[in-house]
């Protein structure tokens, strides 16, 4: 979470505000934030806490104190609870269906720099054999050799950047899918 | 630390800093924090109470292409500091009294 999602969540909390409190209490998260600085604005975030939490004490601080009993906090994404449940029923086998595809493909693809440095290396050995019974033939086995194992070697960090990268993508969507699938906090 | 400043305190500490020198949020939370554990977020409703009952007041100064807001304490905020003021002297000296000078009546 950065500083503008932690004060557009604060914000739909203090809906319930009247509009002066709502953007008094905005402007002064969002002064804090620029004044602490890009630097501190992950461990500002962390003392912060949830922006919910912060916003329901916001609206409990106004409303108590002047008496009254503050309105319900706001749903979040303003979908009832059944048919988020129902959507997860229906897309949970198809979206594992997906993620187990995916990664067979990423396996495959991995796959594919492993398998020309071992086969390269077989080569390589098995040419000093070639070359007993045809010098040329076992050269050029020897050379095919070389060829895949740098290939090989060659692929190999872009794969595993790309696996790396598709991991992270993959947690990173099922982490935020998670978040707002889940109940207020 | 065993200790948490209550809501009370807090304001006095506040007003106090302010009586000093007007300040911002960012500043005044950072000052109370080198001193106290708060949170950063504990400050904005505790301005906000003292700006109802005008113990402070504000006003905005241009700053890199935004504005900043100052806290400034009025009259009545230096009034309730003061009551602030011998309201913690009092209360320091009587838990001083039970904390260190209770042995005498300790039960035998």
């Amino acid at each position: 979470m950065n500083a503008s999602d932690f004060l557009r969540r604060l914000d739909a909390q203090l809906e319930r505000l009247p509009v002066a409190e709502r953007e008094s209490a905005l402007s002064y998260y969002r002064d804090y934030f620029a004044d602490a600085g890009m630097e501190n604005e992950q461990k500002v975030l962390e003392e912060l806490g949830s922006p919910e939490r912060l916003g329901e004490e916001i609206v409990n601080d106004y409303y108590l104190k002047n008496g009254m009993t503050p309105p319900p906090a706001p749903e979040r994404r303003g979908m009832p609870l059944a048919v988020k449940i129902i959507l997860w029923i229906f897309l949970g086998p198809i979206g594992f269906a997906l993620l187990a595809a995916l990664f067979a493909v990423l396996l495959g693809l991995a796959a594919i720099p492993v398998v020309l440095i071992l086969a390269g290396g077989l080569y390589c050995m098995g040419s000093i054999i070639v070359m007993f019974f045809h010098l040329p033939t076992g050269t050029m086995t020897l050379g095919l050799g070389f060829v895949a194992a740098g290939l090989g070697l060659l692929l190999f960090v872009p794969v595993k950047a790309l696996v790396l990268v598709t991991c992270r993508w993959v947690s990173d969507v099922f982490r935020r899918l998670t978040r707002k699938g889940g109940s207020v906090q | 630390m065993a200790f948490q400043l209550g809501a009370s305190l807090l304001e006095a500490c506040v007003l106090a800093l302010l009586e000093r020198e007007d300040t911002y949020g960012y500043i005044l939370t950072q000052n109370i924090r080198s001193v106290i554990e708060i949170s950063e977020s504990t400050l904005y409703p505790v301005l906000r109470r003292l700006q109802k009952e005008e113990c402070l007041s504000t006003y905005d100064m241009p700053c890199q292409g935004r504005n900043r807001r100052y806290y400034q304490i009025t009259p009545t905020g230096l009034e309730r500091l003061e009551h602030y003021r011998m309201d913690w002297t009092e209360y320091k000296n009587k838990v001083d009294l039970v904390l260190s000078g209770g042995k005498e009546h300790e039960c035998k």
